[in-house]
């Protein structure tokens, strides 16, 4: 059985921001290349007056520094490093303290291990082969909702989650932004996973994007009003 | 076609997130006469403009802890739609004598801080009372009084440690002989949303008692807002000015009669 990876995501502006007429703060990139498959997600702080500049700085930080993956050789911390570097040369001219933005990312590439990571809030999910949910996510377990890490300038590489999972046990990755995340039951957040990863197996990538922003422009929390993005990475099986 | 590929609905929390705020009010002997009545009013108007807000995209829970005689939940942390208000009273002298069993003054004019601290701290480290899922909390503490028991080790660990130091304090003192160098101590180091440094604020009259709670009461619906808004919302009261001390924590630079020759009741004319 053949398999192909495929991509598809969708980012909505919260409720507030569309009252105040304020743009998006998050923001994603799919990244397709022959040496393989980037996905970031990003959201800028609230506090800061230019994180939607700064959360922009960081998808691109991401995907630059993941064209360089490969001859790292499995250097985590060099990657966390050039992230950093490159996000505070994207960032300007605009000050890195008043851009501050969380970020989420995954990285596959041709050949190993699917590398994903995050720093500040959100969730960075897996699915495996062989059903089992794994994900990497703040747990508030000391603060509240909207205070978080995020790329600043002081930002160090013991401040980024990071972990890895073999290609072929690999079904899909999931990246969604605070304001998906934070609103998902503890107990239920691998259900929705699946639930993602499952119905994105029925229809090509252009109609889940679609469908997937439908869903985060009709979410069901009641007074929700945070931007959302979702991106997901995942292997189809008899895809084209 | 209208049927959604995704349904979330089975995922997600069905409530709101809110914003607890958590008053903690000093209801000791020396607050009785036009300080307690200007308090509940201004916690009513407090309130009632929390569940205006709720109209909109907030969600407001509330908890009142007192201290005087005694330090009491008076209203536990429950959605502001939920709640009936009840004036807060005095606390009871009579109470206290029951409890010591003789009449204990200094107990009875008690300003219990230390301890209030460590309950409250317990309260908001309480997974259950304030959980993980809500915007960063609001403490606002309002004395007109010293603290009466040993108070510093509590403040530091509130302030220093665990989730209470990351809560937005406020603190506001009331009348001349509130103890602005301890209360100024409880916002030390708490920014407000435009990044200058909390200021203690002093209602030296009911209607600066009224005007801060205001301030506050819009500043905490503000941060609700900013919370997901990308631009920093500077609260700028309209008809509200607070009354701050500007610098250290020494009394309010306001106004005043001169005080010199007055007696203490006849000094008065509206400042306690």
């Amino acid at each position: 059985m053949t398999s192909a990876w495929k991509a598809f995501g969708a980012s909505v502006r919260g409720t507030s921001h569309i009252c105040a007429c304020l743009p998006n703060q998050d923001f994603f990139i799919i990244a397709r290349h022959l040496w393989g498959d980037v996905i970031v997600a990003s959201d800028g702080l609230g506090s800061r007056p230019t994180s939607e500049y700064g959360s922009k700085a960081a998808c691109r930080a991401v995907v630059q520094a993941a064209w360089n993956w490969k001859n790292m050789k499995g250097d985590t911390e060099r990657l966390l490093a050039q992230i950093h570097k490159n996000w505070l040369a994207c960032v300007e001219p605009f000050e890195p303290q008043k851009s501050m933005a969380t970020c989420l990312f995954a990285i596959r590439p041709a050949e190993g291990q699917i590398i994903f990571g995050m720093l500040g809030d959100g969730l960075a999910a897996v699915i495996t082969t062989d059903g089992a949910y794994k994900e990497l996510v703040d747990d508030k377990e000391d603060s509240f909702s909207n205070q978080t890490d995020a790329l600043s300038e002081k930002t160090q590489t013991k401040h980024w989650r990071i972990a890895s999972v073999a290609q072929h046990e690999c079904c899909a990755v999931l990246l969604c932004t605070d304001g998906v995340a934070d609103d998902l039951l503890a107990k239920k957040r691998g259900d929705f996973v699946r639930h993602i990863y499952e119905q994105g197996q029925q229809l090509a990538s252009v109609t889940m994007a679609r469908e997937l922003r439908k869903m985060l422009e009709g979410w069901p929390v009641p007074k929700h009003s945070d931007d959302k993005t979702l991106v997901c990475l995942y292997r189809r099986e008899n895809g084209k | 076609m209208s049927q959604m590929i995704f349904n979330p609905a089975a995922f997600v929390a069905p409530k709101a997130k809110p914003m607890p705020v958590i008053l903690v009010l000093d209801n000791s002997g020396s607050m009785s006469g036009e300080k307690i009545t200007s308090l509940n009013e201004a916690v009513r108007v407090m309130l009632e403009t929390f569940k205006k807000a709720e109209c909109d995209d907030a969600a407001f829970n509330l908890a009142i802890v007192t201290f005087g005689t005694g330090i009491h939940l008076l209203q536990p942390m429950t959605g502001v739609s939920q709640i009936h208000w009840q004036d807060i009273p005095i606390s009871s002298i009579e109470a206290c004598k029951r409890l010591t069993g003789t009449w204990d003054d200094a107990a009875a004019r008690g300003t219990p801080l230390g301890a209030t601290l460590r309950i409250l701290k317990a309260m908001i480290e309480d997974k259950t009372v304030i959980p993980s899922r809500v915007y960063r909390p609001a403490i606002i503490l309002v004395s007109d009084g010293h603290p009466t028991d040993k108070w510093s080790d509590s403040l530091a660990e509130f302030t220093q440690e665990g989730r209470s130091s990351k809560c937005d304090r406020w603190a506001m003192a009331i009348g001349r002989d509130a103890d602005a160098g301890t209360l100024g101590k409880f916002i030390a180091g708490i920014k407000n949303e435009d990044g200058t440094p909390r200021k203690l604020l002093y209602a030296n009259d009911a209607k600066t008692l009224k005007d801060n709670f205001s301030f506050i009461t819009m500043s905490v619906t503000n941060s609700v807002a900013t919370a997901s808004q990308s631009k920093v919302l500077t609260v700028r009261p309209i008809t509200v000015v607070p009354t701050c001390v500007n610098e250290g924590h020494d009394a309010p630079k306001l106004a005043q009669k001169p005080m010199t020759q007055q007696k203490a009741e006849e000094d008065d004319d509206g400042f306690w």
